[in-house]
Formats: structure tokens, C-alpha cells, sequence
């Protein structure tokens, strides 16, 4: 639907968009807690404080980055299904007006 | 006896054993296969992204930014398995450094328990075995302490920020009092064994009972996204007029896997999905096994343990483990569709 304002309404699109971010975000968040499962507990894979410490600190950068990554993608999901409700509501809004104009339901 | 030569000679050099690297070695494989991951939802969330393109306007332009801008999270993703897989690259170096250097001092404590033998060569472990040994040791604490400050740089660049002041690094292992009964430090042994061994089984079992639930249910997902995708795609070109209701309903009977209204990724994303899930089941097969293992070392361990009066608690555990394993590897071999 196009407005005025050369602002294009493409609902089915973002309604597609919006779940595939969330199977994405989804998919990643598996992944992450698979990755973290497999290096978590363990006692460090070398028993050199000086390679040890660091190592950790790295994993837990690592994953305290993917985490943000990962709610960064489920955020931008809520973010076009939101829209996309939005839209629709507007669009139904719009066409119910049209539909009284002419006395007629769609 | 080769390995009591071995941890003779390492007593006579003042050196310790060095590390096992299996572990160091699971952990390369994993931030690597991390890494891989984390690639690919740029590519993934970029095609996500361009499914709501048709759209344009002031809020569509603030959330490509949030997507597809300079700090935008495809790009935080692409930076993240970058510095995994430099991450897996220095872990493989501190595996090969480990390695080669212990395989050396693992080699000159040989020697040196063979020259404690005899009086010549006595006389020679401590002028000349014992400088290459602790050099050598040396040099280990040196490199790792070199591949750990490599880690440290990486560590920053995932915060975007500069280092902290590293934290003291307590590893102040809780050691057991002293038993003074042997029979019982042996019975002790023999549970910490046991318990090892069957933590080791239920590790393999369910690391690939989690690989085919994740998968089955991630195979679930794209075919739902592919149907819902496609229904809102047949309801869009219905709504338009440019099908009939009975080509609309021709069409939603079309097979995916060919279906004009599908883009191609996804119709080939749903034939590696079947690809993977084959691949799966296939893996499913040595877990039965793994779990019987684990069920067989858990009872040893629980026997010597109560035979010996000793605290069976995180045995029992394990055994709730290896039953909720085997009702899950039930399901999966026995779907309920």
C-alpha cells in the first residue's frame, strides 16, 4: 500500500521477516547454550595460570557478546512484527473507511 | 616399564609432567565451530531482513540502521566470529606449542630415568639433562604465558573496552582431608573413577541426544516459517486479483520443495534441513551404548560407595541423568507423529 508521504506498506513482507528473525534468534540461541554447555564446567583446558586466566575471561566475552547478539536479533523480530501489526491495523482502518464511503463492504 | 622410567626422570629433573591436551584440542573444535555459527547469521539475518524490503519510510529507515548499520547487530555478529575463530586459531597454537614441547620433556624424563641406572649416566642428568628440561619448561610458561595475553587482547575487543585489571585467579583446589584408612581412600578412588567414566559417557550421549532434538525441532521451524511464508505470499496475490480462489487453492497444495511462490534459499534450505536431520539419526546409534556404559559405571560406583559408608549423592545423580538420557533418546527414536 502506498501513501502520500512515499511511505511503503508491505505487510505480508513483514510479517515473513519477522519470523524468520525469530527462528534465527532462535536457532543462535540453541547454538549459543550448545557452545557454552561444551566449554562450561570444564577446569580449564591448561593448568598455566597465565593462559588460564586470560582464557576464561576471553570465554566469557565471547559469550557475553553472542548473548547481545542474540537479543539484538530477537529485537529486531519484535521489531517488524510490530510493525507489521501496526500496518495492518492502519491498512484495515483505511479500507473500512473506503468500504463506508461507497456503501459497501469488502 | 617405559612410564616409570618417565615419572622417575621427571622427579630428577625438577620438572612437572606436562598437561594433557585432549581437552585443549575439544576446545579448539568448539570455538571454531562457534565461529562458523556466528558467520553465518549475517548472511541468514540479511536475507530475513530483505523479506520486509518492499518497505519504506522513516521507522523502517531507524530499524535498518538497528539491522544493517555501523554498529548494527549483523555486523556485531560478523566482529564476534571473527574474534572466535582468532580465538580457536591461538588455542591451536598454545595445543601444538603444549604438544611438541611436552612430547620433549616427556622424552628427556625417559632418559634420564634410563640414566639413573647406571653410575655414567647418573653423572650425567645433572650437568646436561636437567638444563635442556627446565629450559624447556621455561620456554612452556613463556609461550602459554604469551597465548594468554593474546586471549586478553581478544577479551577487550569483545567488550569494546580496555582491559580490567586481571582477576586473581582463584584455583585454591578444595583437597580432601587426608583419610587415614587405606581401604577407604581406595574405595574413595574407585567412586571417583567411576563417577569420571560415567560423567565421560552421559557427556557423549547427550551432547548428540541435544544435536538431534535441536535439530528435529529447528527442521520443524523452517518448514512452518516456508508454509506460514507462503500462505501470507498466496493470501497477498489472492487479495490482489492476480489469482483465483481455485489457483490459490491449487497452489497451497504444491509441493515446497518446487513451489514457484518460494524463493530458491528457502526451498534449499528445507532439502539441507532434510540432509542434516538423516545426518543426525544416523549419529543416534552408538548412544544406546554410551548410556548403558554410563548406567554400568554408576552402579560400580554406587556399590564400592556403599559398601564403604561413603556419600553416594552425586552418583544418584548421574543415575537420574542417564534415566532422563534414555527417555529422551525413547522419544527420539520413537517420534509421537
Amino acid at each position: 500500500m502506498m501513501t502520500d508521504e512515499e511511505i511503503t506498506w508491505d505487510v505480508a513482507g513483514r510479517e515473513s521477516s519477522a519470523r524468520q528473525f525469530r527462528t534465527l534468534t532462535d536457532e543462535q540461541q540453541q547454538a549459543h547454550q550448545g557452545f557454552r554447555g561444551q566449554v562450561a564446567g570444564s577446569t580449564g583446558p591448561l593448568p598455566y595460570p597465565d593462559f588460564a586466566g586470560p582464557y576464561q575471561e576471553y570465554l566469557v566475552a565471547l559469550f557475553g557478546g553472542s548473548a547481545e547478539v542474540i537479543a539484538g536479533l530477537g529485537g529486531t523480530g519484535e521489531g517488524q512484527a510490530l510493525m507489521a501489526a501496526t500496518n495492518a491495523q492502519a491498512e484495515a482502518a483505511a479500507t473500512n473507511e473506503v468500504s463506508a464511503d461507497h456503501g459497501h463492504r469488502v | 616399564m617405559a612410564t616409570g622410567f618417565e615419572e622417575a626422570g621427571f622427579g630428577l629433573l625438577g620438572v612437572p609432567r606436562p598437561p594433557d591436551t585432549t581437552e585443549l584440542e575439544r576446545q579448539v573444535g568448539v570455538l571454531e565451530s562457534l565461529g562458523r555459527s556466528q558467520a553465518s547469521v549475517a548472511g541468514e539475518g540479511a536475507r530475513a531482513y530483505r523479506l520486509a524490503g518492499a518497505n519504506t519510510g522513516a521507522a523502517t529507515d531507524a530499524l535498518a540502521e538497528h539491522v544493517t548499520g555501523q554498529a548494527g547487530v549483523l555486523r556485531r555478529s560478523t566482529a564476534q566470529a571473527q574474534l572466535a575463530s582468532l580465538g580457536a586459531g591461538a588455542a591451536r597454537v598454545a595445543w601444538n606449542t603444549v604438544k611438541w614441547a611436552g612430547g620433549i620433556l616427556v622424552g628427556l624424563a625417559g632418559m634420564a630415568g634410563l640414566a639413573a641406572l647406571t653410575p655414567q649416566g647418573r653423572a650425567l642428568i645433572r650437568p646436561l639433562l636437567r638444563p635442556v628440561a627446565q629450559r624447556m619448561q621455561q620456554w612452556l610458561l613463556t609461550a602459554t604465558r604469551f597465548i594468554g595475553r593474546i586471549y586478553t587482547r581478544l577479551a577487550e575487543r569483545l567488550r569494546g573496552t580496555p582491559a580490567k585489571p586481571p582477576a586473581a585467579h582463584q584455583r585454591a583446589a578444595a583437597r580432601p582431608a587426608a583419610q587415614p584408612d587405606t581401604a577407604v581412600r581406595w574405595a574413595a578412588q574407585q567412586r571417583a573413577i567411576a563417577e569420571a567414566q560415567a560423567r565421560d559417557s552421559i557427556r557423549r550421549a547427550q551432547s548428540s541426544i541435544e544435536r538431534a532434538e535441536a535439530g528435529r525441532a529447528l527442521a520443524r521451524r523452517h518448514l512452518g516459517d516456508a508454509k506460514m511464508t507462503l500462505e501470507v505470499r498466496l493470501r497477498g496475490a489472492y487479495g490482489r486479483g492476480e489469482i483465483s480462489e481455485s489457483e490459490r487453492a491449487q497452489l497451497a497444495r504444491r509441493a515446497l520443495a518446487d513451489h514457484p511462490y518460494l524463493d530458491e534459499w528457502m526451498k534449499q534450505r528445507l532439502g539441507q534441513q532434510a540432509e542434516s536431520l538423516q545426518r543426525i539419526d544416523s549419529q543416534l546409534g552408538p548412544v544406546a551404548r554410551h548410556l548403558d556404559d554410563a548406567g554400568r559405571q554408576v552402579n560400580d560406583g554406587l556399590g564400592v560407595a556403599r559398601a564403604n559408608g561413603l556419600d553416594t549423592s552425586d552418583l544418584q545423580k548421574l543415575g537420574y541423568k542417564v534415566s532422563d538420557l534414555n527417555r529422551r533418546l525413547y522419544r527420539l527414536n520413537n517420534p509421537p507423529y
